[in-house]
């Protein structure tokens, strides 16, 4: 009971003591606010970014490649059949919102200059598709395909040389309202106009060809009992995440085919935003690392002015374990002061970010962080802030008390 | 009011103490085995020229080192035994210090100087108060106890700095040369307030001095020259 007293009393000390340490210099104490914060910032702010660009990567291959949910044909199979109702099973799932077929052809682009470009195309039905996919959203000229369009074709920025990120890449000199010769690889040749150019800055997704259904049962000569077949179905749904539940029900539903997540489809790419996410970790681990040490500098270079202190102390009595409790509740509280500081800094870094994007090759890149991830940095800080008041402090604490007060 | 008795009680009983500083291959011998005894109620000057071990011979008394050998008693307690907590319990209950150099915590106020070791104690908000008011007020700081050590003279900040080491009632207040950064007019105010407390209130008072000038203020004098005690 004694003891415990004991603690409480000589708590209530260091309480006060580092209460007067943190706002006797109130410029050092802003100086150290301002550090941990930007200590709290690096940790954080470097990291969103990659998350941003990788989360940026993903959204497009998902909004044009694959969906969140890809269906193939069997491997020994060329088409899905039964499309329509596929489409209305898929879309009974709580969670998918669109679900949009396609029949992909080989096709090749010749231009007025006789230049040639090789593409995959794409019969789509319009609606559908832009609920699943994001090129109507994208359109750099012209305009995007109705139900009803024929005679015109859809053409993806890296076929065409005046908007192609890729100069390695075949291109055909054409815009939005220009005539195009389509050899398609049944034999036939037609004369298009391209309806628009759509691109998404992502050189994966800009490699595409459009056309409708009505303008494939005449480059086919096919019946729209005969289109009722895809080459792939993708399947777009509310948010990320929910790609096994949709999946796992698409089997329920006795639906056959190789059923794909995005991140399985992805495979290269994935691994390389997968590999985004751990250079965003490493990111936040070297901003965690400065923070610490320039925290553990801060307050360590704070200690070494207060030996003389530390010794005085020490000569009237108060034990050596107050006043180390006295310097961690002072680290304590910079921890929290500038974690709150680092917090609203990086808020509004992330808010001016969201404003005004980082515009990459790949596009405007937005800032993405999770409140786990403040959370998270927060608490490191705040541990870093303690260690770094306790490691300088217990050393200084240790200290002879005639050479701590004479030599301080 | 207490008057001043000195009834023999022996309070501090130093017996053959030595310090020595070992620097690389130079052992520094400071003190070469010294025996004296101090009397509840007594106000003792050690003096001696400088180096001669009068500083580390309070430093030994005041519990800020250890001796190398020899041992010390404090109102029979042998405290060069003590362990560390148990030495640091004992400064803060038995033992008071005026330094040279003040050395008042500069974040705190005069009364926060002053209470910080009636806080440390455990004492209840009101006591302390009221005893750091009292104290400061005895040394002429009624009007200037909010204030921090750095917005008062030298001569105010030793008065604090004596306030505070006399706070918590100390068995022995140990004052080292607590006059020799002061002008004259200020280092007499403090040794008539160390007097004052030594005669008034039965203080005991071991202070450090190399200034004859002093000499009249103490009861006794215990003279060290080369680390010895000079008869």
């Amino acid at each position: 009971m004694l003891e415990f007293k004991k603690i409480i009393e000589g708590l209530d000390v260091a309480f006060f003591l580092a209460i007067k340490n943190l706002f006797f210099k109130k410029k050092m104490l802003i100086m150290i606010i301002v550090i941990i914060g930007l200590g709290f910032l690096s940790m954080v702010f470097s990291a969103s970014i990659i998350t941003g660009l990788k989360f940026q990567i993903e959204d497009k291959a998902i909004g044009v490649m694959t969906g969140n949910v890809l269906i193939e044909p069997d491997v020994d199979k060329d088409f899905i059949l039964n499309v329509d109702e596929i489409n209305k099973k898929a879309l009974a799932i709580p969670g998918v919102v669109g679900v949009s077929p396609h029949i992909n052809r080989g096709i090749t682009l010749i231009d007025k200059h006789g230049t040639k470009a090789p593409s995959q195309l794409r019969i789509i039905d319009p609606e559908k598709e832009a609920r699943v996919s994001y090129i109507d959203d994208n359109i750099l000229s012209g305009r995007y395909l109705s139900q009803k369009t024929v005679g015109e074709i859809l053409i993806g920025s890296d076929l065409t040389k005046k908007y192609r990120m890729q100069e390695a890449l075949p291109a055909v000199d054409v815009d939005a309202g220009d005539m195009i010769t389509v050899i398609f690889d049944n034999g036939v040749t037609k004369e298009l106009k391209v309806r628009g150019v759509y691109g998404l800055d992502f050189a994966a997704t800009d490699i595409y060809t459009y056309i409708t259904k009505e303008e494939a049962k005449q480059v086919f000569n096919v019946t729209d009992e005969d289109l009722n077949i895809a080459t792939e179905i993708m399947i777009k749904t509310k948010e990320r995440g929910i790609e096994d539940d949709v999946i796992y029900k698409l089997k329920q539903f006795g639906i056959s085919g190789r059923i794909w997540s995005w991140q399985e489809k992805l495979g290269i790419l994935n691994q390389f935003t997968d590999s985004l996410l751990i250079v965003s970790k490493i990111t936040a681990l070297i901003g965690t690392i400065i923070a610490f040490a320039t925290i553990y500098i801060m307050i360590y270079i704070n200690v070494l002015h207060k030996r003389t202190q530390i010794g005085v102390m020490k000569a009237m009595g108060i034990n050596k374990e107050t006043i180390l409790t006295s310097y961690v509740i002072q680290s304590f509280f910079y921890g929290i002061l500038g974690g709150i500081f680092g917090f609203f800094l990086t808020k509004s870094m992330i808010a001016y970010f969201t404003i005004n994007p980082i515009i990459m090759p790949i596009g405007a890149v937005y800032p993405i962080i999770k409140l786990s991830d403040y959370v998270i940095s927060f608490f490191i800080l705040l541990i870093s802030s303690v260690f770094a008041g306790y490691f300088p402090a217990q050393g200084a604490i240790k200290e002879n008390i005639l050479d701590a007060i004479f030599k301080g | 009011m207490k008057k001043k008795t000195i009834n023999k009680k022996t309070i501090i009983d130093v017996q053959n103490i030595s310090k020595h500083y070992v620097m690389g291959p130079m052992v520094t011998k400071a003190l070469k085995g010294i025996s004296f005894k101090i009397y509840k109620g007594e106000f003792v000057g050690i003096m001696g020229p400088s180096g001669s071990g009068k500083s580390t011979t309070l430093h030994q008394l005041g519990l800020l080192d250890i001796p190398t050998s020899g041992r010390i008693f404090i109102d029979g307690v042998e405290v060069t035994t003590l362990s560390d907590i148990e030495r640091s319990y004992f400064r803060l209950n038995k033992l008071g210090y005026v330094f040279q150099q003040y050395r008042n915590i500069p974040e705190l106020t005069a009364l926060e100087n002053v209470y910080l070791p009636l806080r440390m104690m455990g004492k209840p908000r009101y006591y302390y108060l009221n005893e750091a008011k009292t104290l400061l007020e005895k040394v002429g700081l009624k009007d200037r106890m909010h204030h921090h050590p750095f917005e008062l003279s030298g001569g105010e900040q030793q008065r604090v700095a004596l306030a505070r080491a006399l706070a918590h009632k100390p068995d022995i207040l140990f004052a080292d040369e607590p006059t020799a950064n002061l002008d004259t007019e200020a280092g007499e105010v403090i040794l008539n307030l160390l007097k004052h407390f030594n005669e008034d209130y039965g203080q005991t008072i071991v202070m450090v001095s190399h200034d004859l000038e002093q000499i009249k203020y103490f009861d006794r004098i215990i003279r060290i020259k080369d680390g010895l005690l000079e008869r």
